[in-house]
């Protein structure tokens, strides 16, 4: 089970390529986020470390876009500081509050359609040599789901679609969004026949100044219950892989391959002590 | 075996807690300690210091006439105003306002209310004993108030993210505990009940949506409902009074709410009886 929030979900690259190379098996691999996306490419065959490189053009184009309006809005030293370290500052403050406040989101997709085919060109589901289930939350039944055979493209577009950051996907009729911002890891829906569960967990760090203003209050507050309810739910994982490593790493799209070459030599030393 | 009473967040509906409460009361059903978060702490430290259910609706209706408290209602705006270019200006200002300030509202109008019903009394002079629960934003854990001033300790159990400031308090940085335990339910175990009554208002995550704002808003509000369940869960006896029509932020709408939670507890009480009966053997 994979999944990391923002940038840091870049880290399942490292766990994956780890992974090919002590040439574990895998049954199935639940995925949230942008850890969906490296679990697809994964499952398709690809070499997961082949992906690193994308995953930097991906979010330089996003991350510089949403920079440039925080620009706009004069950020100062403080508050870009606190956004390239807290994901749920960095969508609150950055992207939509202010002069993007009631739009439903700030980036649309036109430009990650174009993205994700350079990778997934017109692959289904049904092509996966491995299933992979990403999580999502179902605005029209108010929970957290699974989508596991519906079209691939968009199944992937739900898991990333962050509330604020990106239009919510119509799958089905009902209208998705991504699952990390209510738990970081995809826990809630685990299957009993899907055992033993391994959780690739990154730990979570707190900023070191308490929140000032009324957004950085609001920012914490979403990652205060979300990590109650992983460390909560992490109770129902067989074994939970912990990236120490990366922890410490900004929500930067410069750090990726940093972020992925640690996660990597993590995971090694996980594997080899067992 | 000590019966506690544990009164859950839910600004308004808050009222609902006075009605339950009249309903253990006439049914012979002895509390011997309560806490509550938000709202709930207000009602609840108001009955563990007076025990006097008319006292409290006299003083709601004191407060009502004396303070402010239609200024809530900024928050409808969006789903009401119907000219886009006042609702985008007035977005953006709200949006100016919490990024440069730690709250929309100060404490000023809450800590008066809250006088008015504590005025210098403190946890040790309840006749029950009673605690407010709040969150701490440096540790990220829920902080158990239950000593100095009521009017103190139950201030950060209030102060909703956002919309109040958080309360500084030695070296924590204080808001409404509804963050993490919107029913404190273990905190009250841990104070010592052995029989856990939870009242629960819950708010329902409303359909449609409108911006980015709301969608954030709806998985928060997908996470309380999560960590409250939890908690409720874990209750000998858990009651959820579901006021639908009830406007969360309508303070001065009290009347009704007050006997829906009135008739919502007394249609509960045979089951809750039932469960006490077989705790006591």
């Amino acid at each position: 089970m994979l999944g990391g929030i923002g940038a840091k979900g870049a880290a399942s690259i490292g766990v994956l390529q780890s992974m090919r190379e002590h040439k574990i098996k895998v049954k199935r691999i639940v995925a949230s986020g942008i850890s969906s996306i490296a679990s697809a490419h994964f499952a398709l065959g690809g070499e997961p470390k082949s992906l690193t490189e994308y995953f930097v053009r991906f979010f330089a184009k996003y991350q510089q876009e949403l920079w440039g309006l925080a620009q706009l809005e004069g950020f100062r030293a403080r508050q870009t500081s606190r956004a390239l370290s807290n994901f749920s500052y960095f969508i609150r403050g950055v992207s939509f509050f202010r002069g993007n406040f009631a739009k439903i989101s700030t980036l649309s997709w036109e430009s990650v359609d174009e993205d994700l085919k350079e990778v997934f060109g017109n692959a289904k589901s049904a092509d996966l040599k491995l299933p992979v289930v990403i999580s999502v939350i179902d605005l029209s039944l108010k929970k957290e789901v699974l989508l596991g055979n519906e079209d691939l493209v968009e199944s992937l577009k739900a898991g990333i679609a962050f509330p604020g950051l990106f239009p919510p996907v119509s799958i089905g009729g009902h209208d998705m969004i991504s699952s990390t911002l209510y738990c970081e890891l995809p826990l809630t829906n685990l299957k009993k026949v899907w055992r033993p569960v391994v959780v690739v967990d990154v730990p979570n760090l707190r900023d070191a100044d308490p929140p000032l203003s009324a957004i950085e209050i609001l920012a914490e507050i979403d990652q205060i219950r979300r990590v109650a309810i992983k460390m909560k739910l992490l109770g129902n994982a067989d074994r939970v892989f912990n990236l120490e490593s990366i922890k410490h790493l900004r929500e930067d799209y410069g750090q990726i391959p940093r972020l992925v070459s640690l996660a990597y030599s993590n995971t090694n030393k996980l594997l080899d002590s067992l | 075996m000590r019966v506690g009473l544990s009164l859950g967040g839910g600004g308004a509906h808050g009222y609902a807690h006075i009605g339950a409460i009249r309903a253990l009361e006439e049914a012979g059903i002895k509390v011997d300690l309560i806490n509550g978060t938000s709202i709930g702490a207000v009602i609840g430290g108001a009955y563990a210091l007076y025990s006097d259910l008319d006292k409290i609706v006299r003083l709601v209706e004191e407060i009502i006439a004396a303070v402010s408290v239609r200024y809530f209602n900024i928050f409808r705006f969006s789903g009401q105003m119907s000219q886009p270019v006042i609702r985008n200006w007035l977005a953006g200002a709200v949006g100016n306002v919490v990024n440069l300030r730690r709250s929309l509202l100060t404490h000023r109008s809450t800590l008066r209310a809250l006088e008015m019903i504590f005025g210098d009394q403190e946890f040790r002079d309840t006749q029950i004993p009673f605690s407010a629960i709040a969150t701490d934003l440096v540790t990220w854990k829920t902080v158990v108030i239950k000593e100095g001033r009521l009017t103190d300790g139950v201030l950060p159990s209030i102060s909703i993210p956002g919309v109040f400031p958080p309360v500084a308090r030695r070296g924590q940085l204080l808001v409404d505990g509804g963050v993490l335990a919107n029913v404190p339910v273990s905190e009250l175990r841990q104070e010592g009940a052995d029989f856990v009554i939870a009242i629960r208002l819950p708010w329902r995550i409303e359909e449609g949506y409108q911006n980015g704002f709301d969608l954030l808003n709806r998985v928060e509000l997908m996470k309380q409902n999560t960590l409250e369940q939890w908690q409720v869960d874990d209750a000998d006896f858990a009651l959820a009074i579901d006021l639908p029509a009830f406007d969360i932020l309508k303070f001065d709408e009290y009347k009704n709410t007050v006997a829906l939670g009135y008739k919502t507890t007394k249609k509960a009480l045979p089951r809750l009886k039932m469960r006490l009966g077989k705790r006591n053997g």
